[in-house]
């Protein structure tokens, strides 16, 4: 196993979180989308770190930890602001909130 | 006095606007900007203390770096000396005395908390002006107060006239404030700074040399911020504005169009009197000054608001000050000015009480006898009226009776023109109190007196306007600069002769009238439209506009005409070469097809800005592709 | 050896769990696709020998994460999800297309990457050998730690 397999297979998690991004029209599902673009950001980190001269910095751990805190705090915010959304505008569907181009 | 002591002066009132301006209950307001004023009427008197005890021309200034900018600091500073100590005492004085009189008149006001916090910018503008050491300081002090101005005047705003009046204001000012500004450039230009005392570096101390435009540089300097005066001081032509100013509250005229904002030009020709002497432009002063007071008093003869009558009375005085500056320098125009911003404020304040009392009537033919239901209101204001029409012994007597000395040995034209306006000042006054105070009354409300918190400082202002002048004078002359001349008999008489003279003429043509009800003999047409001066403007520089307008109009009516002519002969060739190509060709190839595509490529610039949360997302995303591009490739 | 044939299931179920999670019409089924995603990741790390994340992956992704999605999706569409109305967005082509970009230009960052050659003392494989090694000198409880992991390598790999 070297690297770049690992980094291949981030970048294939990448797009296709990038992808579900791009083109459902669910705001929930676009927010599972981001979470796996986070985790491939994350599969780069510890790949990085178990490939680097001196492991047991553990640089790549600490840098993930965080990333993994913040994307939970993340997604329960997210998703407040979608049950928010819901109320609001009785959907979650991402092409009826347009009232921003008014 | 240390420079936060000074600074304090007009930071008072500034955070009392900034608490006010928040506040909803307005006698909280009220408390809140006078005790503002009261602290900061005390510093002035203790920096007026120190100022008075300075020798004559002597200053002391308190600059400091403002900021820096490359290898350039700009300073400010405040200077304090006689001249603006005395400023500084008869601003915070008369300001407070009317702030306490406006927490009585605005009381039944929705929007007093407001009223108080727009007074307390202005109070903190004026004094700032008045401390300043620099052009520039001076300068920002100088729109603060117009800006103030401006929002008092426009106070009661669902007036259109109130509104219309508070725009002119601020419009005709900015025409001298025009002139003001570019001789601040102009003056940095030439010496490269806009500090005016700076231990012998100040603009004052080292007066511009050279030649700009043909002109000695410190005279054409000199003229620009004359102009500026001319329109906050309202100096002929720019004069306008000054009585439609009267539509503001009538505290607001006291403070603000008779005492203190429009001293502001005056005040800045003497601060910058050395300018005017070195550019030998004190005569154009002068001469602005004594046609501005003749051309206001004649025009205050015709007119019927009592407000209004007031205001050309401010006009005139202000040219009286200008007199007294260009010809005997500062001590005596600077004297007028406080004697006057007394009696002028004392006549104000009388005005709004007379005004309250008919229960918002301002016509003097719907007035009259209101001596006896206002009898303390009455009293202070003939007292003002005495004052002003310069009956002997009063202040006003005193102040004038310099300026016509000094007018005498230097300028006889002047010393003519201006006794004439005073002999016209003492009929209109004399022509008003009969109007007002003696006979019937003839509006449709009983009058009534004012409450005791606008009858005191009446009083209070009463005093000063009889007896400040006799006590004031020696050492007013003695402090400032500029001498005063000798007093030739012919003065004393000349200037005794125009005010019991104007006051017998008004008596005789007033008296026994049938007035309110017959016409009036003096209510001349001419008089009654203020000898055409706003008809004049809308003639001449309203014209000017009105025909930008309609060449304007011409042009676009000619393009079209062209436009038209391109179209007809294009479908003329178009028929000649093939009937039906000219419609291929020219509507939908040319015409249609451009404005299709125009509104296509428009469409295609607006289609990203629709809304659209997913596309929004690509489009960062795409953003992001570029970004990366070009880090990974092109570099 | 093991570790080749662990990466390429492990990277087999994160991919298509991925891939059903964002295709799914039925957003029940979507986050169970994601769950299955998450715990191939986590996989993942552990094959990295970043025990710790991955229990932290397990806790906080498919714990915590996975409930909070499904109680949002409880809380807004029908639990069917979208019902039959179009599932993709307006224009959902071009998405496909801006992805593909950003595709083609992380392979192409990865370029100079591959220019740098790996030393190849840092495989993993050799990597856990070499600190499991009793004469390394490493602590005993992060020994123990890796041993226990690579025990659960093993077993996964076989």
């Amino acid at each position: 196993m070297t690297l770049h397999h690992y980094l291949i297979l981030a970048a294939v998690l990448f797009c296709v979180g990038l992808m579900g991004a791009f083109t459902r029209r669910n705001a929930i599902v676009v927010l599972f989308s981001v979470e796996i673009m986070l985790n491939a950001a994350n599969l780069n980190f510890i790949a990085f770190w178990r490939y680097s001269d001196n492991p047991e910095l553990l640089h790549g751990p600490m840098f993930t930890l965080f990333a993994i805190a913040v994307a939970a705090a993340e997604v329960a915010v997210g998703l407040a602001l979608v049950i928010a959304v819901y109320r609001h505008f009785k959907t979650v569907d991402l092409e009826s909130m347009n009232t921003l181009r008014e | 006095m240390t420079t936060t002591t000074l600074a304090l002066i007009p930071l008072l009132p500034l955070l009392a606007a900034a608490l006010t301006c928040g506040l909803q209950n307005g006698r909280r307001a009220a408390g809140v900007a006078i005790a503002a004023m009261l602290g900061s009427c005390g510093l002035a008197l203790a920096a007026f203390n120190e100022a008075w005890g300075m020798a004559a021309g002597a200053h002391k200034t308190f600059n400091f770096e403002w900021l820096t900018v490359g290898d350039t600091a700009i300073p400010l500073g405040f200077v304090l000396d006689p001249l603006n100590g005395a400023m500084l005492a008869m601003v915070t004085f008369i300001g407070l005395l009317i702030f306490i009189y406006s927490a009585g008149y605005m009381k039944d006001d929705e929007r007093m908390a407001r009223f108080f916090c727009y007074l307390s910018l202005f109070a903190a503008g004026m004094l700032g002006l008045v401390l300043a050491n620099s052009l520039l300081l001076l300068f920002m002090c100088w729109e603060i107060v117009g800006v103030a101005s401006y929002l008092l005047i426009s106070f009661w705003f669902h007036k259109p006239e109130a509104a219309a009046a508070g725009k002119k204001a601020f419009i005709v000012t900015r025409i001298g404030d025009m002139g003001f500004l570019i001789g601040i450039l102009l003056a940095f230009k030439t010496t490269g700074t806009l500090t005016l005392y700076d231990g012998g570096q100040g603009l004052l101390e080292t007066l511009p040399s050279g030649m700009v435009w043909g002109m000695q540089a410190s005279g054409l300097i000199s003229l620009l911020l004359f102009m500026g005066a001319i329109g906050k001081s309202g100096q002929l032509p720019l004069h306008v504005w000054l009585p439609d100013a009267m539509e503001g509250p009538t505290p607001v005229s006291a403070l603000i169009h008779a005492a203190t904002m429009v001293a502001a030009g005056v005040f800045l020709v003497a601060r910058a009197i050395p300018l005017f002497e070195a550019g030998d432009t004190l005569p154009v002063v002068a001469w602005v000054g004594a046609i501005t007071a003749l051309v206001a008093a004649f025009i205050a003869l015709g007119q019927y608001d009592l407000k209004r009558i007031l205001a050309y009375s401010t006009v005139s005085q202000l040219g009286l000050m200008m007199v007294g500056l260009g010809v005997a320098g500062v001590s005596v125009g600077m004297f007028h000015l406080l004697t006057h911003a007394f009696f002028k404020a004392l006549l104000f304040l009388g005005a709004g009480s007379i005004i309250h009392g008919c229960h918002e009537e301002q016509d003097i033919r719907k007035m009259g006898g209101l001596a006896k239901p206002m009898p303390v209101t009455t009293i202070a204001y003939l007292c003002g009226t005495l004052a002003l029409v310069a009956f002997p012994f009063t202040s006003g007597f005193f102040s004038k009776d310099e300026i016509l000395a000094g007018a005498w040995a230097t300028n006889q034209p002047v010393f003519w023109i201006a006794a004439a306006a005073s002999l016209l000042t003492a009929v209109y006054m004399t022509r008003q109190c009969m109007y007002v105070f003696p006979g019937t009354h003839r509006g449709a409300h009983t009058p009534h007196e004012s409450p005791r918190i606008m009858t005191v400082p009446l009083v209070i202002l009463a005093l000063f306007a009889l007896g400040l002048g006799g006590l004031a004078k020696d050492s007013v002359l003695a402090k400032l600069p500029g001498e005063a001349a000798q007093h030739e008999t012919i003065v004393i008489v000349v200037s005794i002769a125009v005010a019991l003279g104007g006051i017998a003429l008004g008596w005789l043509i007033y008296r026994g009238r049938a007035l309110g009800q017959a016409a009036d003999p003096l209510a001349v047409t001419p008089l009654v439209r203020k000898l055409w001066f706003d008809e004049l403007y809308a003639a001449t520089v309203g014209r000017l506009w009105s025909l930008a307008i309609i060449i304007a109009e011409q042009l676009n009516e000619l393009l079209l005409r062209v436009r038209d002519l391109a179209v007809l002969l294009a479908d003329r060739t178009g028929n000649a070469f093939a009937i039906g190509g000219d419609r291929k060709l020219i509507d939908t190839l040319a015409f249609d097809g451009m404005c299709n595509r125009l509104r296509s490529a428009g469409h295609a610039v607006t289609r990203p800005q629709n809304g659209f949360l997913p596309g929004y997302l690509r489009l960062i995303a795409l953003g992001a592709v570029a970004l990366g591009v070009l880090v990974f490739w092109i570099k | 050896m093991n570790e080749v044939i662990a990466f390429w299931i492990l990277s087999a179920i994160a991919v298509l769990g991925a891939l059903v999670a964002v295709r799914k019409r039925n957003l029940i089924h979507g986050v169970f696709a994601l769950l299955v995603f998450f715990a191939g990741l986590s996989g993942l790390f552990l094959l990295l020998l970043a025990e710790f994340i991955a229990a932290v992956q397990v806790l906080v992704y498919i714990g915590a994460v996975g409930v909070l999605l499904l109680f949002a999706i409880m809380l807004t569409e029908r639990v069917a999800g979208d019902d039959g109305r179009r599932m993709t967005s307006r224009g959902w082509s071009w998405g496909l297309v801006v992805a593909a970009a950003v595709f083609v230009l992380l392979l192409l960052s990865l370029w100079p990457v591959q220019q740098l050659s790996m030393p190849k003392a840092k495989d993993p494989s050799e990597f856990l050998t070499q600190i499991s090694d009793p004469g390394y000198d490493g602590n005993s409880e992060r020994k123990r730690i890796l041993n226990s992991v690579r025990t659960i390598v093993n077993r996964w790999s076989n």
